[in-house]
């Protein structure tokens, strides 16, 4: 079980209700497939993708997770097993949607975005890619 | 002759951040050592005799304008980065020898650094930056074996 400490779980409960989900995702996802473009190869042939679509499900995802920060991985069970069984997504390369995301949000923060701030949404993300590559093996 | 690895478009990115990487190396430099310090404690090894490993500490200003100050200056050498960057991959892989999976820890600590800092720091400039970054962390790593 991850150790959440209080600040940790405020920072995150708090900012994350605070920003346009949707608009941080879609831009982390533009920005994405932009640095990393192998990472589109996952999304060119998918019937209906559009960016918005997909930032809504992540969006949606990460919202189960900040509200079940104590059992991030019992939550993405499913969506795991998805990844791994059906869309053969590398685990390798779930880091490189939430480094964008991060990016995402040091630029709309600026100095806001402290090292202090930065730790814990690298530790928030870290728990999340853990959970939705649990199911891989 | 010109290197391939780098668009037009790369160049004209870089060497507009590259002013503002060498205008503020100290700074930039420190705040992404603190980042790297504080999300990866255990680079902290590496500085062990450091006592603040904050943005403020002296030794992490000292030690941050050197490797943001390397940073701006390889951007002047997109052409000839393996010969420029030579001395620094032999430092880093006989004397130092820092386990080489920190470079491109340190190098996302940059890219967040200068994406609070900059005015604009869209896809097709991170990517110019993380393009230059990782030809510097491959090189770095060179010398080992």
């Amino acid at each position: 079980m991850v150790h959440w400490t209080q600040e940790e779980k405020e920072e995150i409960t708090h900012a994350w209700g605070s920003i346009d989900k949707i608009k941080l995702i879609s831009s982390a996802l533009g920005r994405m497939f932009k640095v990393y473009p192998w990472t589109f190869r996952y999304f060119k042939d998918r019937h209906g993708f559009t960016v918005q679509g997909h930032a809504a499900k992540v969006s949606g995802a990460l919202d189960t997770a900040v509200s079940h920060l104590d059992d991030v991985k019992s939550h993405f069970k499913v969506l795991s097993s998805k990844h791994a069984d059906e869309l053969y997504v590398d685990a390798g390369s779930f880091h490189l949607l939430t480094d964008c995301i991060i990016i995402e949000m040091a630029w709309s923060k600026k100095d806001k975005f402290t090292p202090h701030i930065h730790a814990t949404w690298d530790k928030f993300f870290k728990v999340v890619v853990d959970a939705i590559s649990k199911q891989y093996i | 002759m010109p290197s391939k690895l780098f668009t037009a478009a790369d160049r004209t990115e870089l060497a507009q951040v590259g002013t503002v990487l060498s205008q503020h190396a100290e700074a930039f430099g420190a705040e992404s050592l603190a980042r790297l310090f504080l999300t990866h404690p255990a680079s902290k090894i590496y500085f062990s005799e450091f006592t603040d490993y904050s943005a403020a500490g002296p030794r992490v200003r000292v030690h941050g304008a050197k490797v943001l100050g390397a940073v701006a200056k390889a951007i002047g050498h997109l052409d000839d980065l393996h010969t420029h960057l030579e001395p620094l991959a032999a430092k880093h892989g006989h004397e130092l020898l820092v386990d080489p999976q920190n470079f491109p820890t340190l190098a996302t600590c940059i890219l967040i650094t200068v994406a609070c800092h900059l005015g604009e720091f869209g896809p097709a400039t991170h990517c110019a930056l993380d393009k230059l970054l990782t030809l510097i962390c491959q090189e770095l790593s060179s010398q080992y074996r």
